[in-house]
């Protein structure tokens, strides 16, 4: 994130806030009158709503610096929630493992950030949602104090599971400080590819695939402007039985770049629209039908996380207007199922026609509520999400 | 103050006539659960819809009674047992199994459905719901939900919690709300992670929509006899460390090895200090290269022999022990305690030593089996209840070794749940503010009234009585025990 000029949503903060320290993060969340809005690497600072009324910005990566503390035989590591999923990355993959979060852009993408606005990549249809990889975390409530949630187990049934409510709270609960979570052994894999003609096959052979006994590690169809692909990651043993069941079909090898385009697709710097659908498995062929009328330079359909998603770049996309009507088409198609669509990315000037989240769900007392017990005078980046919570 | 009759009529009115039990000879089926936790509720109502789980809920927070929902009853901590009384909500007339969605790979379930039942309605269309706790033919997925239960298959593919979509229940405020849906991932905060392992304590699931997954072609199962506890504990970090990560690693001790073998001749190398059950799942050729690594990895680390069953009936050979290791060590003792606890894997031979100190001090024999993959043991404190003392010495042995993995950087539960039995030791593991964060959780579902499930999970409370503080979960040991 670079200082100069950045909004969030396309609001600009009275102040940028940099503390050094997790004590002066502290006292910052204990005087503050203004709301704040904590943030990391900024990658999704665009998606929400605008906060209420005005707001500091608090970047809290100086804050919530520190080491990793890997526990390998263990399968665990505490990893600090400024530091960014790369940097952990590099110093577990040193020791022959990694975490299973690949949000877009982990260069930026601090872990907090990832777990906190719930950006998972394509392993999240094999490994499960950042939610999933948490063990315990810490964290500062809105009075100011630290406190902790979780443990350092992999298997723990100890109390509520508050790290479940953080995760995916979009910084208005409380911010994270610091998170254990599970750590995976590398594993040798081979990434293969078969052209499958339309969305609807690719979904078939998915399913065809995975009912056959495969558990790939990514399994996403993906429609770039070179044909529409199975693309998958696989153990080099299950290769033979996922050519038996592509029965005939012509595997080739990723070409270079493609598991970040599956990773980033959307919040690339030339990226302009970016919606993302949660449905489940059968609605995801009429989700991409409708998905495509915005005219996407790039569609990702992730069936194992029962997703999709539409990136364009410059020169591709749809106006305003047009992409209200598919944004909402989406909403009414995949709702009944508990589905949603996020307007992920878009230029400021469409925020007046299309609303980022949508309508909030029919348990929205409870969200409310949630926020009220949480953070109860709304320090915590009030108004940015779902229903102006 | 309430009378019982108007408690009665107020819960006549609400659910019927034929769904409230209220004859003391019909009561006493619903004073325990798995433990010996034991209180009388003034009378338990049997809801068929969700609407009259409301209604009762609702007749009785106008009344300001306590509420107690129970499933199944196989609870390992007391969760169920009514400890101030009042009125049990039981969910056994809700086994409705909704829908099965082949396509979706969802199913959609009303909370009194069996956990094993609902795998096999989904094995026609080639699935499964891998949560596996050990009472799985009795208990019910809406326990499994309140207590995010476990089990031994649970170590590659994960617990309630993981396969849990949506939920929808009545708050113990008295509303009914869906939290989360069909789809991955909740829309807003994840109140539906949140409410999974809540003991009952912030409501009752009506109706749960569960991820399914298709049952894998091949199954191994390899048994590794080691001489040492020890050496077991090293072969099972190695085989993770080595990327396999099996669908469930089991293992014993010598005193249930011995136990076993006195039991059943199940074949057991004689001497053997510990066994160790793999299995692996997935595709036939995944499969096999990962189970000659496994044996490879076993007889590095001292493995004495390591045996290989691929056929269903070769299988269930090689599980039978385990299956019958509670039943066997009721031959050495008339009575056990199973404690729950969870340390870090790479501390688990270094704790089974501390409990074997344990045992040494206390004078009372424990046996271990434990889920090694996930370092989720289970001590069974071996005695005899017509001793007199008995039952102190035994909870105060168990608090031992809950201290014990405590102090090891584990934690207290790793699938029984905190219950009445272990609220007390929270502190060991949260402070002050942590607890009190996470009891704000009671205000989201409008339970901060204190009547929903009262004197679960958290430490103190008022009117729990002696019980409560008591925490016994003893058990007679019983043929068909297996945790």
């Amino acid at each position: 994130m670079s200082e100069a000029g950045v909004v969030v949503a396309g609001a600009a903060p009275v102040s940028v806030e940099r503390p050094g320290s997790l004590a002066e993060l502290a006292a910052l969340v204990r005087g503050s009158r203004e709301t704040l809005v904590p943030v990391g690497g900024g990658t999704v600072l665009g998606l929400g709503y605008a906060p209420a009324g005005p707001f500091r910005l608090v970047d809290v990566r100086d804050a919530l610096g520190g080491a990793v503390e890997h526990q390998p035989d263990d399968l665990t590591a505490t990893v600090p929630a400024g530091m960014t999923v790369d940097a952990a990355n590099a110093v577990l993959r040193a020791r022959g493992q990694e975490l299973k979060l690949d949000p877009p852009l982990p260069s930026r993408a601090t872990v907090g950030g990832t777990l906190a606005a719930a950006m998972a990549g394509p392993q999240r249809g094999r490994y499960g949602a950042p939610r999933d990889q948490v063990l315990g975390l810490t964290f500062i409530r809105a009075d100011g104090d630290v406190v902790r949630a979780g443990g350092r187990v992999v298997k723990n049934v100890a109390g509520f599971d508050l790290s479940r409510l953080l995760c995916g709270s979009f910084g208005s609960l409380g911010i994270i400080v610091a998170a254990t979570l599970r750590t995976w052994p590398v594993r040798e894999a081979v990434d293969v590819e078969w052209q499958v003609g339309d969305i609807g096959t690719g979904l078939d052979l998915a399913a065809r695939l995975t009912a056959a006994g495969a558990r790939p590690e990514v399994l996403d169809i993906v429609e770039d402007g070179h044909g529409t692909w199975l693309a998958a990651r696989l153990s080099p043993a299950a290769l033979p039985a996922a050519e038996q069941v592509l029965g005939g079909r012509e595997a080739r090898p990723w070409p270079p770049g493609r598991f970040e385009q599956l990773r980033d697709g959307g919040f690339r710097d030339d990226d302009v629209l970016s919606v993302r659908v949660t449905a489940p498995w059968s609605l995801l062929a009429r989700t991409a039908e409708v998905l495509e009328r915005a005219r996407p330079g790039l569609l990702v359909v992730r069936p194992l996380a029962g997703m999709a998603r539409a990136a364009a770049r410059r020169q591709e996309g749809v106006a305003s207007r047009e992409l209200r009507g598919i944004v909402e088409e989406v909403r009414r198609l995949v709702r009944p199922a508990g589905g949603f669509a996020v307007a992920e990315r878009m230029p400021d000037r469409y925020r007046a026609d299309v609303d980022p989240w949508g309508e909030p769900p029919e348990s929205f007392d409870l969200l409310r509520a949630a926020k009220a017990a949480f953070d109860p005078e709304g320090r915590f980046s009030r108004g940015r999400f779902i229903g102006g919570i | 103050m309430t009378t019982r009759r108007e408690l009665l009529a107020a819960l006549r009115r609400a659910v019927g006539d034929g769904a409230v039990v209220w004859r003391p000879e019909d009561l006493a089926a619903y004073e325990f659960d798995g433990t010996v936790e034991r209180a009388v509720p003034h009378a338990v109502v049997l809801p068929s819809t969700a609407e009259e789980v409301r209604a009762a809920v609702r007749a009785c927070l106008d009344l300001g009674v306590p509420i107690t929902p129970r499933g199944a009853g196989t609870g390992l901590s007391g969760g169920a047992v009514p400890l101030r009384r009042g009125v049990v909500i039981s969910t056994a007339r809700m086994r409705r199994i909704i829908e099965i969605d082949p396509a979706d790979r969802v199913a959609v379930v009303e909370p009194g459905v069996a956990n094993l039942e609902l795998s096999r309605q989904a094995a026609r269309y080639g699935l499964f719901y891998p949560p596996d706790p050990s009472s799985q033919a009795a208990c019910t997925i809406g326990g499994n939900v309140a207590e995010n239960a476990g089990g031994p298959h649970c170590l590659a593919l994960g617990v309630t919690q993981n396969f849990v979509l949506g939920i929808e229940v009545v708050t113990a405020g008295g509303d009914i709300r869906w939290l989360g849906g069909r789809s991955p991932d909740p829309f807003g905060f994840d109140l539906r992670g949140a409410f999974i392992g809540s003991e009952g304590t912030l409501g009752i699931a009506t109706k749960v929509a569960v991820r399914l997954l298709p049952v894998p072609p091949a199954v191994v199962t390899l048994l590794a006899a080691f001489p040492e506890v020890a050496q077991a504990c090293e072969a099972v970090s190695s085989i993770i460390a080595r990327g396999i990560i099996p669908s469930a690693m089991e293992m014993m001790d010598r005193l249930c090895i011995e136990a076993v073998e006195a039991g059943f001749r199940v074949g057991y190398p004689e001497g053997a200090g510990a066994v160790l059950l793999v299995e692996l799942d997935g595709l036939e050729g995944e499969v096999q290269a990962e189970s000659a690594r496994v044996r490879a990895e076993c007889l590095e680390r001292g493995a004495t022999e390591v045996r290989v069953a691929a056929s269903e009936e070769e299988r269930a050979l090689l599980w039978k022990g385990r299956k019958g290791a509670i039943p066997a060590l009721g031959r050495l003792a008339p009575n056990y305690y199973i404690v729950d606890g969870v340390v870090p894997r790479s501390r688990l031979a270094a704790v089974m030593e501390r409990v074997a100190a344990v045992s040494a001090r206390s004078g009372l024999r424990i046996a271990n089996v434990f889920h090694a993959g996930d370092g989720n043991l289970h001590p069974l404190i071996l005695f005899d209840e017509r001793e007199p003392g008995a039952g102190e010495r035994v909870l105060a042995t168990a608090a031992e070794v809950m201290r014990v993995c405590v102090e090891e950087g584990g934690t207290l539960s790793g699938e029984h749940g905190i219950g009445a039995e272990k609220r007390e030791f929270m502190p060991w593991l949260f402070g002050k503010e942590d607890l009190a964060t996470m009891a704000r959780l009671r205000e989201v579902f409008g339970a901060d009234g204190g009547l929903f499930n009262p004197c679960k999970v958290f430490p103190g409370g008022t009117g729990c009585g002696e019980m409560g503080s008591r925490a016994a979960a003893v058990r007679a040991a019983g043929p068909d025990a297996y945790v």
